[in-house]
């Protein structure tokens, strides 16, 4: 982490760019950013915790400490992030709920990067998910020719979380069967993991908590039980609705995509980040932004991360194929598949907002109407 | 302009020496800034007070309102209460000073007058501050933070043009203070950084070091700093008056603005004997009033409020009764959840001790000494409504705003038409309904409409007509534009029976407000409303308002506004040439022949003046009828309209004169052919016209020879009326079918217009019977017909007839 330090100026890009890894997480990423927050760092840091509250709200919503700008990472509503700090800060677990691609996972993340500089704890919830996951599984090898030790033990994320004083995440809780869920209840209420076999337990070490997300498209799928719900505080995260608000999150994400990919292409004008956030937003609320119109809605979710998605494909693209510029056509393929997923009525309804809305603007959005009518 | 109740008693004690921590206030007096409606502020000044313990508080606040402290002692008032001082003369204009159980004010006043001391308004007097204003309504401004919140009024707007430097720099200064500290608005800043420090004096000296530093900011507008540095040395001039009469500056104690409290000093001179003379003034009267807590929210149409009138109070007592406000999360989320739980909402109390936790860590994000209301918000949000702030709303909404309204005691009310009010709706029993919430008024029959019946079980004459009482009540208050009750009969209950009226009722300050602004009409109810509809009748200058006058006059139960209003009607009856509106009122006079029974209304006077208007009509008709397409439509519905008012005095009237005015339109070649169609329907529904005469007319209308348009209008208007007998009629149908053969294309295009219109009002059952009809006709086979006509036209077929028919524009086929 230090030596990364030294090799960029408040430059994340860089860092992306200098390493092999695909996709560096959160604590490596924007490392000089958190060591500055620690360095900078007054407040009092509940125990476990390597920021305090101030700080990680100060690291999530952007800022500036000393010389070094903070870049926001999530951009919306500052009070609901405080509550999720103030959340983890307490013994309470912490659940993000939302929409598809509303950023939970993305602020997880962060959260970890930030309270506890380790944000690879990970459950990923699905059908498939058993409790040897969330508790402990064994080395079987070792299990049959020493019998149960220590050694032989392998730890799931939780383990190690309760065991290191961290913060685990567990992403789309919901997917899980319910009786795997219901693993989490003693584990949240006695902070305390028992292993019969060995005969010990491990205690939960200060700074251990539990950020889960779920979707609110699973509703219903795999309903969390009262007893276990009643364990966390629920931040539900919105939709950004505002267009201003969407674009900047959107241009943001998308140029930190296209450096860490090291994408050969500009990042998209503003003017087209825009242009495919109101088509977004318009599809999803089913009217035109200035709410003259209605129009039908794809059975899609069209949420901001398939904005920015639309977008990355659109420079990747330009830059492999095309100018290296990104324009109207590179973005209209992308547009095309994120609108029309499974269901054919959805092509009918980008078709016709095609004709109704996005023809009638004509202006500069003619060359995205016809780069997207050559392709339905 | 000294006070009346005067008593200087408490024994000047020299021992408690309170040093004065204000610098420089020299030996004026103890000026204690606050915040009006500010809980703390009024905590910490009843400390104040008793350490202090001085012989005369002085309060910002009209001084001529002085002698209206007394009703404040009065066990009767309830806050939260407000004077209100409006001028004698109108157009009334009125300033407001609201007073809520935590205003730093209303305590101050309270612990003068328990304690028998001197208590005192200070600020100019509301005849000069009316005098001074030119707005139509003003809201007392006194408070610096609440002149930031209020909706600038216009006579503010109009000020912006001479915005100072600062204001250009920063905006609105407070907003700016919140932003910089991170809160999201003034309130959250102000509740973060006053309203939870219990700390002996330090309320008082971080307000002033506020007030000051607000002052050095310079950015009022110029006319309103003349205004705002008039009132101070004003307010000087009154501390001085009260050090001259032997009051020790010691043991006065001045309760202002914040804003004011720094130049409310021995430094500054006060105001001189020319100043005051110079002042304009005003004749006012004053009142004291109930107020409601919804009106003090910041929902409320006259802006001196805060947001949370429930929680602000809650939080005073919570600090009176513990001397902290650290348990006030634990009251406010537990009694949310108690809420939550009545509604059939399970919540644990394990949820609420997570709410109360998180609430604090939230605060404590912020290095606040306790959570504000907005962290309990959020809070709750997140512990109790599972996320959902949607959730929590209503309930938040009932605690935090509120639906206390204050008392008065009877009595205190200046204005006679208040008491009247008050006692009307006492012994109308409506004292349920004098409620900040709306609610229907329930008819004595328990049911959801007054019955303006007779009550026959009824034991006494005041319970067996009471609801026809209360509507005359309600509908005199509406008559007065006093915003309490809304009539929402519905005219399907109308038709229904004419004795069921339905309102919706909602007591609001403002209802008391229009009141006091009818006071100078009257000392009752009745001769307010009575004098009111004389005015509107001054001023009346058609036939149609006069008659609507009438109805109101009925409605309202005045005779002599009744009787004075068909006079008014009378002479310009005489006079109005309008076909049209003579026709309505005629009309609008025959619907009142139907509260004959019910309100017990005599009908003898009406009739007389509907033969008048009737008469007067049917001269005017044949003139009128000849008229263009546009105007035909009017004049065929005001026929119909006397066709009704004929039928509902068949008897007092000369019918055999409408009949032969309508013959003779139905007749007149130059009569615009919808007026003749409709007359001829009416005609034919009254029976007054032969077969044969019926069928020459439409043949005549609808001769080939007749333009399409012309034609198509005269079917119009035939169609307009009993139908039924029209179907049946071959002749008719035949006429038609010449007729619109005889058309070419064009003409064609111009009658389809006409005739579309006409028959889209036919349902489907009488499209068969013409389909019969013209099967008839044409001998052709009824059922093919009918196929053509049910069969709906597809798409396609539209889009290629608007092709044809551009110019028709967009039919709805």
């Amino acid at each position: 982490m230090a030596t990364k330090k030294d090799a960029h100026k408040n430059d994340t890009e860089n860092t992306a760019a200098n390493s092999d890894v695909l996709r560096e997480p959160a604590e490596l990423l924007f490392a000089h950013e958190l060591a500055a927050l620690v360095a900078a760092d007054k407040g009092e840091a509940p125990p476990g915790w390597k920021l305090s509250p101030k700080s990680v709200l100060t690291y999530i919503l952007g800022g500036k400490v000393g010389d070094t700008v903070i870049s926001p990472k999530y951009i919306g509503s500052a009070r609901l992030v405080e509550i999720a700090i103030a959340t983890l800060a307490t013994d309470r677990a912490l659940l993000l709920i939302g929409e598809p691609g509303t950023a939970k996972s993305w602020l997880s993340e962060h959260l970890a990067a930030a309270i506890s500089a380790d944000s690879q704890l990970l459950i990923q919830g699905t059908a498939g998910t058993t409790e040897e996951q969330i508790r402990y599984t064994w080395n079987y090898a070792l299990l049959l020719a020493e019998g149960p030790s220590q050694k032989a033990l392998v730890p799931s994320p939780i383990y190690r979380a309760l065991d290191g004083g961290k913060l685990v995440r567990f992403e789309e809780i919901t997917r899980c069967p319910s009786e795997v869920q219901d693993a989490l209840i003693t584990l949240l209420s006695e902070k305390v993991l028992t292993v019969p076999e060995l005969g010990h337990h491990v205690q939960a070490k200060r700074g251990f908590n539990v950020i889960a997300t779920a979707n609110t498209r699973d509703r219903g799928v795999n309903d969390m039980s009262a007893a276990l719900k009643r364990r966390f505080n629920i931040v539900i995260l919105p939709v950004p609705n505002d267009l201003a608000t969407e674009v900047a999150i959107v241009h943001r994400r998308v140029k930190e995509i296209g450096s860490s990919l090291r994408l050969p292409s500009a990042p998209p004008a503003e003017e087209a980040v825009r242009k495919v956030v109101q088509i977004f937003q318009e599809l999803r609320n089913g009217q035109t932004i200035d709410g003259k119109q209605k129009l039908k809605s794809p059975s899609g979710v069209l949420s901001t991360a398939e904005a920015i998605s639309v977008l990355g494909n659109g420079m990747a693209l330009a830059g492999h194929f095309g100018t290296g510029r990104v324009n109207d056509r590179d973005i209209a393929a992308g547009l095309l598949g994120a609108v029309i997923k499974e269901d054919s009525r959805d092509e009918a309804v980008f078709v016709e907002y095609l004709e109704n809305v996005m023809k009638k603007r004509g202006g500069d959005w003619e060359a995205l109407y016809k780069a997207c009518k050559e392709l339905v | 302009m000294a006070a009346k109740n005067t008593k200087s008693a408490a024994p000047t004690d020299e021992s408690a020496n309170v040093s004065n921590a204000i610098p420089q206030t020299g030996p004026l007096a103890h000026i204690f800034g606050v915040r009006h409606l500010s809980p703390m502020g009024a905590w910490h000044l009843e400390k104040f007070l008793d350490k202090i313990d001085p012989t005369v508080v002085l309060v910002e606040g009209p001084a001529d309102a002085t002698d209206e402290i007394q009703y404040l002692i009065d066990e009767r008032t309830q806050p939260p209460v407000a004077l209100l001082a409006f001028t004698s003369k109108r157009p009334v204009r009125s300033i407001l000073y609201p007073l809520a159980g935590y205003s730093p004010e209303w305590i101050a006043l309270r612990w003068a007058l328990s304690k028998n001391r001197v208590a005192r308004f200070i600020d100019l007097p509301s005849e000069v501050f009316l005098g001074q204003s030119v707005a139509a309504e003003e809201t007392c401004e006194h408070d610096l933070a609440e002149a930031a919140e209020e909706p600038e009024d216009e006579s503010q707007e109009s000020d912006l043009a001479e915005e100072t430097d600062t204001a250009r720099y920063l905006g609105d200064p407070y907003a700016a203070i919140a932003e910089l500290a991170g809160e999201p608005d003034h309130d959250a800043w102000w509740e973060r950084h006053f309203e939870h420090s219990t700390e002996e004096d330090a309320y008082r000296l971080s307000i002033f070091e506020f007030g000051k530093q607000l002052r050095a900011l310079e950015y009022e507008q110029p006319q309103r700093r003349a205004q705002t540095i008039l009132r101070e040395s004003y307010m000087r001039r009154k501390i001085r008056q009260t050090i001259a009469e032997g009051h020790d500056p010691k043991k006065i104690v001045v309760v202002c603005g914040a804003y004011h409290a720094p130049v409310l000093m021995a430094e500054e001179p006060a105001m001189t004997d020319e100043e005051v003379a110079k002042l304009p003034r005003t004749a006012v009267t004053r009142t004291l009033m109930p107020y409601s807590y919804f009106r003090l929210s910041s929902q409320s149409g006259y802006g001196a409020g805060n947001k949370a009138p429930a929680y602000f109070q809650n939080l005073f007592d919570e600090a009176k009764k513990h001397g902290t406000t650290e348990g006030m999360g634990k009251w406010f989320l537990t009694e949310l959840a108690g809420k939550m739980r009545a509604a059939g909402m399970i919540r644990s109390t394990a949820d609420i001790i997570e709410a109360v936790r998180l609430a604090n860590g939230v605060a404590a994000m912020r290095d606040s000494h306790s959570p504000t209301l907005g962290d309990y918000e959020s809070a709750a949000a997140a512990c109790l409504g599972h996320g959902d702030s949607h959730v929590i709303g209503r309930f938040l909404r009932e605690m935090v705003v509120g639906d206390s309204i204050g008392k008065v005691p009877p009595g205190v009310l200046r204005t006679s038409i208040q008491d009247d009010f008050q006692t009307s709706i006492k012994d109308l029993r409506l004292e349920e309904y004098l409620k900040d919430k709306e609610q229907i008024v329930k008819g004595s029959t328990n049911k959801d409409w007054l019955d303006l019946r007779e009550n026959r079980q009824a034991q006494s004459a005041a319970t067996a007509f009471r609801d026809r009482n209360r509507s005359i009540f309600l509908h005199r208050l509406i008559a007065l534009g006093i915003a309490f009750a809304t009539n929402k009969t519905t005219a399907e209950d109308q038709k229904q029976d004419t004795y069921k009226e339905v309102w919706a009722a909602r007591w609001t300050p403002e209802s008391e407000i229009n009141l006091v602004d009818n006071a100078l009409l009257g000392d009752t109810i009745e001769i307010a409303a009575a004098r009111k509809i004389g005015d509107f009748l001054a001023q009346c200058a058609d036939i149609l308002s006069a008659a609507n006058l009438v109805k109101t006059a009925v409605l309202c139960d005045l005779h002599d506004a009744t009787e004075d209003a068909f006079s008014k009607m009378q002479a310009l009856s005489v006079n109005d040439g309008d076909f049209v509106a003579l026709g309505a009122a005629a009309l609008e006079l025959s619907h009142l022949a139907a509260y004959q029974d019910v309100r017990k209304f005599d009908t003898a006077p009406l009739e007389p003046l509907v033969s008048q208007l009737f008469l007067r009509a049917l001269l005017l008709a044949p003139e009128a009828s000849r008229c263009n397409e546009d105007a035909a439509r009017k004049v065929g519905a005001t026929l119909v309209s006397l066709h009704q008012v004929a039928n509902t005095f068949e008897d007092k009237l000369d019918v055999d004169r409408f009949v032969r005015t309508l013959d003779s339109i139905a007749d007149d070649a130059f009569a615009a052919p919808h007026v003749a169609g409709v007359a001829c329907a009416i005609l034919l529904e009254r029976g007054q016209i032969t077969d044969d005469v019926l069928d020459q007319r439409i043949s005549r209308r609808l001769s080939p020879s007749v333009s399409p348009t012309e034609g198509a209008g005269f079917f119009e208007g035939l169609a307009a009326r009993n139908r039924y007998a029209l179907l049946a009629r071959k002749s008719l149908w035949t006429a038609m079918n010449a007729f619109i053969e005889a058309l070419d294309d064009e003409a064609f295009r111009r009658a389809v217009v006409a005739l579309r219109r006409a028959f889209g009002t036919f349902e489907t059952s009488e499209a068969r019977r013409i389909a019969s009809a013209l099967a008839e006709v044409w001998g052709g086979g009824e059922n093919d017909l009918l196929l053509a006509v049910e069969t709906k036209i597809d798409d396609k077929e539209i889009e290629a007839m608007q092709a044809d028919y551009q110019d028709l524009g967009d039919l709805d086929f």
